[in-house]
């Protein structure tokens, strides 16, 4: 059985488009098996390191790669932060 | 927390705000930070700079970095964290933090605190726009997933 996310891109994933990517993952799967489905719809190396200097989150907790799949299906990827 | 002002906003930022927050019968002291939008970065010139926010995660963060200042500095001190996102010109205050306390000592570090952990932890980010056209998002901190 497979498990549905959106993830919303922010920062400098909004180069890649603005809108939240669909991604499909085993039910019984881990945070880091949603990274490797993110990482198979970027477009490029660029953006896959990106990726690996980013985490994913809900909009309560960051996650880690061994957390199970969260409950919910709205996911964020942040890259890493420059505020201020 | 009565104490404490937390703020995600797209509203040009008020200073003034901040110190009458920050402020107290028995506070002898305030500190005041603003991050404003500079005119030139690594060699660039900018003209504006675009901020991204997750806000609920950015509230998140603005709370447990207030909650670690009281903790360290006592729980009498008051706090006032604002960022401000979307486009902003040159000058423009990105940023305003302030602490108060009754000596200088906690507010200096409780203002301090909240700056660098805001810029280590909040997960916002910043989109340069420079004179020649271009734009280009800044480098930034990696975050890590929780404990």
């Amino acid at each position: 059985m497979q498990s549905e996310f959106l993830i919303r891109p922010f920062g400098a994933f909004r180069r890649y488009g603005d809108e939240p990517v669909r991604v499909s993952v085993p039910a019984d799967g881990t945070v880091a098996d949603l990274r490797a489905a993110y990482a198979e719809t970027l477009p490029d190396d660029n953006a896959r390191t990106l990726l690996a200097s980013s985490v994913l989150a809900t909009d309560d907790v960051l996650l880690r790669e061994s957390d199970p799949l969260p409950e919910t299906a709205e996911l964020s990827v942040l890259p890493p932060v420059s505020g201020g | 927390m009565t104490d404490v002002h937390i703020e995600v906003t797209d509203r040009p930022l008020d200073a003034g705000a901040a110190l009458a927050f920050c402020s107290a019968p028995g506070h002898g002291a305030a500190d005041l930070f603003i991050g404003r939008v500079r005119d030139l970065n690594q060699g660039r010139a900018v003209r504006a700079v675009s901020y991204d926010l997750h806000a609920a995660l950015t509230r998140k963060a603005f709370e447990a970095i207030c909650a670690e200042a009281r903790e360290h500095w006592g729980a009498g001190i008051r706090l006032w964290l604002a960022h401000r996102h979307g486009r902003l010109a040159v000058g423009e205050a990105s940023v305003i933090a302030a602490a108060s306390s009754p000596h200088r000592d906690e507010a200096f570090r409780a203002c301090r605190h909240l700056v660098e952990e805001m810029k280590h932890r909040a997960p916002i980010w910043k989109q340069e726009h420079y004179v020649d056209g271009d734009s280009d998002w800044v480098q930034g901190h990696a975050l890590c997933g929780h404990d």
